[in-house]
């Protein structure tokens, strides 16, 4: 299921005009987060691509469509096979341990367990996400620097 | 969460006391742990910045084992900055303007005097913590674009050593008082006590954009809670946070 760019807006105006502080939206393949008074609102995939990643001001909740998360990159689009690695908390996800290092895994990177994967940043705290299982990195699930949400896919590991 | 001393190990020069407490706590060690060292070579800050480390200055980490849930880690931020305040504190002469800035930065008027890195780990099952603190005590390094201080400005300069001994003291404190969570509201308001005054002019630079206001509190949760205008401050979980200028807000763009 998808949503169009109007829908989206029809939804927000409608909890804009509502008393709510917090709405879930789960749709089938979708789910939408507001808060009010929030600096997030997100969208989780999948997405029409025409509102894949967009700024969308609403007044007077100031709340903004920032992480619409689609597969960053994958070497199968069947991410039910292997083992999945899942966000632990809200925060930033960050691929690298630094702007100007190389992403800790890519596409085929093999891992052990323990090795990192990715970081996690949430009010300055930054927790190193490893790999659970060894295997081969198979399907990245989300952009640098985007927000996840708690129990978001990060990663699928094809397991040796 | 465990009230036993942690024990302080040091070293003359190290590559970062961060680094050698992962190492540790791949070899096993669960805490509390304290490591000093007198110098660090690859010390870090937020985000892989370099975080200068020269003799005079404080350059420790502390590794501990909490039994919390993962989402109430966040607040060891807030629990770090205190026990940073609390140990610099009383080596400032009366008047010093020590002030804490969103979540864990140890600012003397407009300049930072401590910073502080949290991060954690699973190792073996284990959820890790290690949380970095740098104090400029006799050396201000320098920070592109930051401005920096240091404690012997402003009165009696303790050694790294003696720093330490009240940093630890003072993180056992409040990590009691933390409770794995369950005490964040007496931290928070510790915290409200020792933070600049709301309506401090603030810009926060997030990933995704950039927004000035002023401070208008915390969240239960410890998100930053910035006043733009709107009819609800927004709050911010993540982001680097500065103190703006005191132009008014129309000035500045201007």
């Amino acid at each position: 299921m998808t949503l169009t760019f109007k829908e989206v807006s029809e939804i927000m105006k409608i909890i804009d005009a509502s008393d709510c502080e917090e709405v879930l939206l789960e749709l089938e393949g979708i789910k939408l987060v507001v808060r009010r008074g929030s600096s997030e609102t997100t969208l989780a995939a999948p997405l029409p691509a025409s509102i894949a990643s967009p700024q969308i001001a609403v007044p007077p909740t100031t709340a903004q469509v920032q992480s619409a998360q689609q597969p960053v990159s994958t070497a199968s689009n069947d991410v039910t096979t292997g083992t999945q690695i899942r966000a632990p908390m809200v925060g930033s996800f960050y691929r690298r341990p630094s702007p100007d290092q190389p992403s800790f895994v890519e596409i085929g990177t093999h891992v052990n367990v323990g090795d990192p994967l990715c970081l996690i940043e949430v009010m300055k705290l930054y927790t190193t996400i490893t790999a659970t299982i060894a295997g081969t990195i198979k399907h990245l699930a989300v952009e640098d620097t985007q927000l996840v949400e708690f129990d978001q896919l990060l990663f699928v590991i094809e397991p040796d | 969460m465990s009230s036993v001393p942690a024990r302080i190990v040091e070293f003359e020069t190290i590559d970062s006391t961060n680094t050698e407490a992962h190492r540790r706590a791949v070899a096993g060690e669960r805490g509390p742990l304290w490591i000093r060292s007198d110098r660090q070579e690859q010390g870090r800050g937020r985000s892989g910045r370099a975080w200068s480390s020269p003799p005079g200055n404080l350059s420790a980490t502390h590794l501990f084992t909490p039994t919390c849930e993962r989402t109430v880690l966040h607040q060891l931020s807030f629990v770090a900055g205190l026990a940073a305040y609390d140990a610099i504190a009383p080596h400032l002469g009366s008047g010093a303007p020590l002030q804490l800035k969103w979540p864990n930065d140890v600012l003397i008027g407009p300049a930072k005097v401590g910073g502080i890195l949290v991060e954690s780990a699973n190792y073996d099952g284990a959820i890790v913590v290690i949380i970095g603190m740098g104090i400029n005590i006799a050396v201000t390094p320098d920070i592109e674009g930051r401005a920096v201080t240091q404690i012997d400005l402003y009165g009696a300069a303790p050694t790294p050593n003696e720093l330490i001994q009240v940093l630890a003291r003072n993180m056992r404190s409040w990590l009691e008082i933390w409770n794995d969570g369950h005490g964040f509201a007496a931290i928070r308001t510790a915290w409200l006590e020792r933070a600049h005054a709301p309506g401090q002019r603030l810009t926060v630079n997030t990933n995704q954009r950039y927004l000035e206001g002023t401070f208008a509190g915390l969240a239960e949760n410890g998100a930053l809670l910035l006043a733009t205008g709107e009819k609800a401050p927004i709050k911010i979980e993540h982001g680097d946070v500065s103190l703006a200028s005191t132009l008014p807000l129309s000035e500045k763009r201007a």
